[in-house]
């Protein structure tokens, strides 16, 4: 199982938790991106336990919106992706660790 | 103690480019080595020197000692892990709380044009803020300052669930407000 495949599940469960804009990947990320032409599960970090088969720990990097209480909306984003990564992939989540990186308001987003 | 520090590093940059002077010249030219090699060397030796090179050695040595700890202490803030669940652990960047302190500056409605937000760490996991805003004319600016700071302090801790030990306004500049109409 590559780390590609569960970040993408990581990724779409994250984007669809209410309250989040999108995930903020890292200018490495970007740069790899620019020379390669993509990059599975943009924003997510996937770690596996070498010590144990089947354990994986998950971060989530998301840009939020401006009017949400963060530390619930954060919370929702690991019960969500806890469930959803567990559920399709049958790897146990050993921790689903959040870094919000950014507040946009609704104005910067039309624009 | 900024003042201190301030001064602490103006004599550093003046010392080092000094230094990278010499040393370019001894590049250039070899004698010069020789040359600064006398220099210390006479100075080691007569007895009233040494007390003087001793005597600037230990300011230096207190100098740098006061940036270092100047320079672990401050700075900004690089994440706050605010909560550990069973989950995993939830961080919020310091972009993300700058931005909060910023969309509240600006919606007050107290006149605020633009403004800077950076966030501090202080004591017992607490955060300072500061502020520098550049605010149009027709503005009051103790009694509206006031009211952004309220503000901002209870947004931040409504929003992030950190508690905000301060909230500084710097005002930077007052901008006329006929430039507003103008354009």
């Amino acid at each position: 199982m590559s780390q590609g495949f569960v970040a993408q599940y990581a990724v779409e469960a994250a984007i669809a938790t209410p309250g989040v804009f999108g995930l903020d990947s890292s200018s490495i990320i970007t740069l790899k991106e620019s020379i390669v032409g993509e990059h599975e599960g943009k924003g997510v970090v996937v770690l596996f336990n070498d010590n144990k088969e089947g354990l994986v720990t998950i971060t989530v990097f998301p840009i939020l919106y401006y009017g949400n209480v963060i530390p619930e909306v954060a919370w929702s984003i690991q019960e969500r992706v806890k469930n959803d990564v567990e559920k399709y992939t049958g790897l146990i989540v050993e921790a689903v660790n959040v870094h919000v990186k950014g507040v946009i308001t609704q104005d910067e987003k039309k624009s | 103690m900024n003042k201190l520090v301030r001064f602490a590093l103006i004599l550093y940059a003046f010392l080092l480019s000094i230094f990278s002077v010499i040393s370019m010249m001894v590049v250039i030219n070899r004698k010069m080595l020789e040359a600064i090699y006398f220099v210390f060397y006479d100075m080691i030796v007569s007895t009233s020197m040494r007390w003087v090179v001793l005597v600037l050695s230990i300011f230096l040595f207190i100098f740098s000692m006061i940036i270092l700890v100047y320079g672990l202490q401050s700075g900004r803030l690089h994440k706050t892990r605010i909560r550990r669940n069973d989950v995993g652990y939830i961080d919020i960047g310091v972009d993300a709380i700058e931005n909060i302190a910023l969309n509240t500056a600006k919606t007050a409605q107290c006149g605020i044009k633009t403004a800077k937000a950076r966030v501090f760490s202080a004591k017992e996991g607490k955060i300072r803020v500061e502020l520098t805003a550049v605010i149009f004319s027709d503005v009051e600016i103790p009694a509206m300052m006031a009211k952004v700071q309220d503000r901002i302090k209870k947004d931040i801790e409504r929003y992030t669930g950190i508690p905000v030990l301060k909230v500084t306004i710097k005002v930077s500049k007052v901008e006329a407000i006929s430039t507003k109409v103008e354009r």
